[in-house]
């Protein structure tokens, strides 16, 4: 029997092989099949090469430094997120949720309220009204979320600090001037609650102030971090 | 907290709680997940991306969605096919506009460096009806890896999603957002180069 001059190209064997051509194409390919070794080879191969394929391994062990680069950006995630008080609500207990984070569940517990909720005074008391009944504030406490949150300011401060170059002056220069702000606020909020220790509104009122600046220094950094 | 659950294969419920402990914030149970698919999706990305270090960043982007995603998973299906279809999404979501990246160093590092190969069936079979079950050699897997990595971009995608991973036509059409014609055509490209890449003709 003699060989066929021309052959099938791979792809049209490749379509034979998945069964994709009507069937008179089809036929006249088995035909050609019975007298060509040259065809029939190629058609070995891709069902080979197929066979291979689908034999590979479905796992390839990940670097081993990867869990931490997870971690790491899990963590930073959830500080932004933080924002959104769904998230807040969903991701409780979380091991990111350290410093500023347990400073806000601490407040939290303390004030009897959200504290994400309220960004003025105006609104802090507005929602006050219809709250269950009033918690007792202890000054102990305030003064532990106080710290805690310096802590915290202390280390976006600082890493916005490490990467304010990347900022304009004019953005700069905003960002202080909202910081200052925030800063005034929080200073009378705090010597108001001197006087006061046990007015919940005033307790309100403080952590939304922190929680603005917790903000904005974080926008401000990740602003930095995406130039 | 130490989640104290264990994964089981086909333990929808388990999956459930340890998913919900995950949602949580609960770090063993999110660690727990890792584990127990890190090595599957990195081996998606890797065979997907043709590259080594995009395979890693990807991964990375992956289960930072998955804990952020995790609670809108119902449980309708398996919580690793819902894993999986993420990663395939994210994968061809960064991939596209995306200039082809640098190849070389896909299987090749993968084998080199010594990254572990592990279980290997997975649950879908089509397609293995095709071809003789002969089983491949480690230095023929090597071989496949590297040619598969150097595939062109779209050709690479489907013949991974198609012949690696036991996707249909319909399906990857669907993801990709391309024709069922066009998936077709990049398969017997992707063979036909790969063919000749390994020295089959």
């Amino acid at each position: 029997m003699n060989e066929p001059m021309s052959h099938y190209d791979i792809e049209t064997l490749s379509a034979f092989a998945d069964g994709e051509l009507n069937a008179v194409i089809a036929a006249r390919i088995e035909r050609h099949l019975a007298e060509c070794s040259v065809c029939r080879d190629s058609l070995r191969g891709v069902r080979e090469l197929v066979a291979a394929a689908h034999a590979l391994p479905r796992d390839i062990a990940a670097p081993a430094e990867a869990w931490d680069a997870v971690r790491t950006r899990v963590g930073r995630v959830a500080r932004v997120a933080r924002g959104s008080p769904a998230a807040s609500r969903r991701h409780t207990g979380s091991w990111w949720r350290s410093g500023w984070m347990a400073a806000a569940a601490a407040i939290v517990l303390v004030a009897g309220t959200a504290v994400l909720m309220p960004r003025t005074a105006g609104k802090a008391k507005a929602t006050k009204v219809g709250r269950p009944a009033p918690v007792v504030v202890s000054p102990v406490a305030v003064a532990n979320v106080d710290r805690s949150y310096s802590a915290t300011l202390s280390e976006l401060r600082e890493s916005l600090e490490s990467q304010r170059h990347a900022l304009s002056p004019s953005t700069v220069r905003i960002v202080e001037r909202s910081l200052a702000t925030i800063d005034t606020a929080i200073a009378e909020a705090r010597s108001a609650l001197a006087s006061d220790p046990a007015n919940q509104a005033l307790v309100e009122i403080l952590s939304a102030h922190y929680e603005r600046k917790v903000e904005l220094l974080q926008r401000a950094t990740e602003l930095s971090s995406s130039f | 907290m130490t989640a104290r659950l264990e994964l089981v294969p086909d333990d929808r419920d388990g999956e459930r709680a340890l998913a919900r402990l995950a949602s949580s914030g609960d770090e063993a149970a999110f660690a727990q997940l890792y584990r127990a698919h890190s090595s599957r999706v990195f081996a998606l990305c890797l065979r997907m991306s043709g590259s080594r270090q995009r395979a890693s960043e990807l991964m990375q982007d992956v289960f930072v969605h998955v804990w952020e995603r995790l609670g809108t998973w119902r449980g309708d299906s398996a919580l690793s096919s819902w894993i999986y279809r993420l990663t395939v999404n994210l994968v061809l979501s960064n991939g596209r506009g995306e200039q082809r990246r640098q190849t070389h160093e896909t299987a090749e590092n993968a084998m080199d460096e010594g990254t572990e190969h592990r279980s290997s069936r997975p649950e879908r079979s089509e397609g293995s009806e095709l071809g003789v079950a002969r089983p491949a050699s480690v230095h023929e897997r090597i071989d496949l890896e590297r040619a598969i990595a150097k595939l062109p971009n779209g050709a690479r995608t489907v013949f991974v999603l198609h012949d690696v991973e036991g996707y249909q036509h319909a399906e990857i059409a669907t993801m990709t957002g391309t024709a069922e014609g066009t998936c077709r055509a990049q398969l017997h490209r992707a063979r036909k180069l790969l063919m000749e890449a390994l020295g089959e003709r």
